[in-house]
């Protein structure tokens, strides 16, 4: 599912990120910041009434702010789900490296 | 005494940099900007115990050595000697946060892998145990193959440590010079993998998040309270920059009245005697007036961001300013500019991206500050009646409410141009760490206090005080000759570029006197009143409300509705404030923002005159 929908406070997993929906400057920020697939997140608030405001999530042990469309562009996957979906997003980061 | 050596202090935003530096350094440090950018440099001296002196500068935090804004680029070129006005640092002392660790360590591998001198400060250590985590700094050190010295900036805790480290590692006769950034590469997806493994090796035992943090984020992000709390705030911080300069203010004016008394007594009549009083002394005055509200608005704006709440600030507000492409950030600085712009503009140094922080810069003086006030109330005053429109609503309040919203209104607009148009680009993003809840350092917050009035005395208040004395000598020269009926005002220079600027205001509805006011109002929008009094012959006394009421009275018998209207429609818009337009070209690093500002400040200006006089023309006003 997409970061924008994820239940506020349920650890999941970054699956993928579409690179391609950010600028080149934007991705390389939000890598910087740990987000990259296989990363753990938690949506942990919205912005605004709409939920249209900007989402601030933990990824690791950081909170880091995004705007919706950032977040639009992750999808992620609940740690309920099973193991290998973690090591999925980490053998397509490393395929894209 | 020997000048032994450079250290830069280098890390992720957040890491605690700055308020090392503030340790290590006390008050022996400069703050100014690299030449050609408006990045701020500050540097010091530290003291080593072997009697050396190293200078020590803090560099901008930054991610990685791949910049993004201008500021992250001075941080690149500083580590590889490229900076202009910037020696090569012979030590770097990365800064880490320790409750961090796995996101700084890929930075700080980045550093480590260029093969200079370097240094871990694991600070903050003492809010990682806060949050459960425990490190160990030797197994740290020994996977990274530098000192790693666990410190707490704010505490002074394990500072010694890091002196004498530091003494150790700084060179007695220096490195080679630059490193060749085009010869390093890193392999971001690797890096991130390293830094991810040394991490969890040096973690003795953790607990999975952030207990404090989080709980106060659950008050402070909430959709409705977190706004209620900002809006609270905002009140207190706005009121504060309004109310509590007050008596400063007025204690600086009163000072500066009596400074001027004492010279009328000592120094004989003439020429000298009025350029010391009326342009040095009324100069200085008008420079350092603007003191207080700047240093209750930067006490107020240190606080919050040592606490990590701006950041919170500029979360809840992105939403509404991204409508007009700005940042969230843009909005403290816009809201501090409805009490003055010249604070509102030295605050936009909180917004990271440069374009972003252009535009909040070149709208800010559309926000209604405390400066129009005099004017409005006198115009109101003496030209709208005071009755009721229907529930209560008084015209005259709503006059001024109109202006108010006419100046926000405005301001949105502008916003949405610049971003279309001459600032395009950059920004439209939002990514940022919201950091960790920390109790303020009153004595950096002192220190930060300190460097902001320097600055805003030193750059701001030179061009200020030089265009008051300007504005003095066109005012007051050429005299007129004796037996000449003539208004002394209106022979003076100043006089004559209003006879020639007439005929370009007459048809937005303003007549010679006002040509006349608008000049030294270009000092300060409030001296219009006064500027009005002399040029009808006036006589100001200490009751400035005497005085208003006098004036306005006679300016119903010589103005038109439509021209009242027009002037209150020109204040709107109209960049009369010297001390705007310096801190703009501080803040801008030269003329060419500044100039613009003015440039459609006026414009927009001379259009809306001109479309509230002919509308109220057209209306039979």
């Amino acid at each position: 599912m997409l970061l924008t929908k994820l239940t506020p406070n349920l650890p999941a997993y970054v699956d993928i990120v579409d690179w391609s929906a950010m600028s080149e400057t934007d991705g390389r920020r939000l890598r910087e910041l740990g987000l990259c697939e296989g990363a753990s997140i938690e949506l942990l608030h919205r912005a605004g009434f709409t939920g249209r405001g900007a989402h601030a999530c933990r990824v690791g042990r950081m909170i880091v702010a995004m705007r919706a469309a950032h977040a639009a562009a992750i999808t992620v996957r609940s740690q309920m789900d099973p193991i290998d979906s973690v090591a999925d997003g980490m053998s397509r980061e490393v395929g894209a490296a | 005494m020997d000048h032994a050596g450079m250290i830069a202090l280098v890390g992720n935003p957040n890491a605690g940099k700055s308020a090392l530096f503030n340790a290590l350094t006390g008050a022996r440090q400069k703050v100014g900007n690299y030449p050609g950018v408006t990045v701020e440099r500050k540097a010091g001296r530290l003291a080593l115990a072997d009697g050396r002196q190293v200078d020590i500068v803090d560099l901008p935090g930054t991610y990685s050595l791949d910049p993004k804004s201008p500021d992250e680029t001075v941080t690149r070129n500083v580590i590889f000697g490229y900076q202009e006005g910037e020696r090569t640092p012979d030590v770097l002392v990365i800064v880490v946060d320790a409750a961090n660790l796995d996101n700084h360590l890929r930075f700080a591998l980045e550093l480590i892998a260029l093969g200079r001198p370097c240094i871990i400060a694991l600070n903050m250590v003492d809010l990682a145990t806060r949050d459960g985590l425990e490190l160990d700094a030797g197994r740290l050190s020994e996977d990274l193959g530098v000192p790693v010295i666990p410190t707490v900036a704010v505490r002074r805790r394990g500072l010694d440590h890091l002196r004498e480290t530091i003494e150790a590692a700084v060179p007695a006769h220096g490195l080679p010079k630059s490193v060749h950034a085009e010869n390093v590469t890193f392999d971001e997806a690797r890096l991130r993998r390293e830094a991810q493994r040394i991490a969890r090796r040096a973690i003795v035992s953790e607990t999975p998040t952030r207990r404090l943090t989080g709980a106060i984020d659950k008050v402070v992000l909430h959709p409705v309270g977190g706004l209620l709390l900002l809006f609270g705030l905002m009140f207190v911080v706005f009121q504060a920059v309004f109310s509590w300069s007050e008596a400063p203010v007025a204690m600086i004016e009163d000072a500066f009245k009596a400074l001027a008394g004492l010279v009328q007594t000592i120094l004989p009549e003439g020429f000298w005697r009025d350029l010391i009083i009326q342009g040095a002394i009324a100069g200085v005055g008008s420079v350092v007036v603007f003191l207080p509200q700047i240093l209750i608005l930067f006490f107020f704006i240190l606080m919050l961001e040592a606490t990590g709440y701006m950041t919170r600030a500029a979360f809840l507000m992105d939403g509404l300013m991204a409508r007009v492409g700005l940042s969230g950030r843009a909005f403290i600085p816009l809201l501090s500019s409805f009490a003055c712009a010249v604070p509102g503009i030295m605050a936009t140094r909180t917004i990271a991206d440069p374009k972003d922080r252009l535009t909040t810069i070149l709208i800010a003086p559309l926000m209604t500050c405390s400066a129009r006030w005099p004017v409005y109330t006198l115009i109101i005053g003496a030209f709208i009646p005071a009755r009721t429109v229907g529930y209560g609503i008084g015209l005259q309040g709503l006059v001024l409410f109109g202006l108010f919203i006419s100046g926000i209104i405005g301001a949105l607009l502008v916003a949405s141009v610049l971003r279309l148009t001459v600032t395009k680009g950059g920004g439209g993003s939002f990514l940022m760490e919201l950091p960790k809840y920390q109790m303020p350092l009153l004595r950096d917050v002192v220190l930060g206090l300190w460097q902001r009035a320097i600055i805003f005395l030193k750059r701001a208040g030179t061009i200020i005080f030089f265009t008051t004395i300007v504005l003095w000598l066109l005012l007051s020269f050429p005299k007129p000759p004796a037996g000449d009926p003539t208004l002394p005002v209106n022979y003076s220079t100043a006089g004559r570029i209003a006879s020639v600027l007439t005929p370009v205001l007459r048809p937005i509805g303003f007549n010679h006197e006002i040509a006349l006011a608008l000049i030294p109002a270009m000092a300060a929008r409030e001296v219009a009143v006064s500027a009005l009094a002399t040029a009808n012959a006036i006589a100001e006394s200490d009751d400035e409300d005497a005085t208003a009421k006098t004036l306005g009275e006679h300016l119903q018998g010589r103005w038109t509705l439509p021209t009242a209207l027009a002037f209150l429609a020109w204040f709107v818009f109209a960049p009369q404030c010297i001390s705007t337009i310096a801190v703009t070209r501080r803040e801008t690093n030269g003329w060419r923002w500044p100039l613009f500002m003015v440039g459609y400040l006026f414009t927009l200006a001379y259009i809306a005159a001109g479309a509230t006089y002919w509308t109220a023309v057209a209306a039979g006003l």
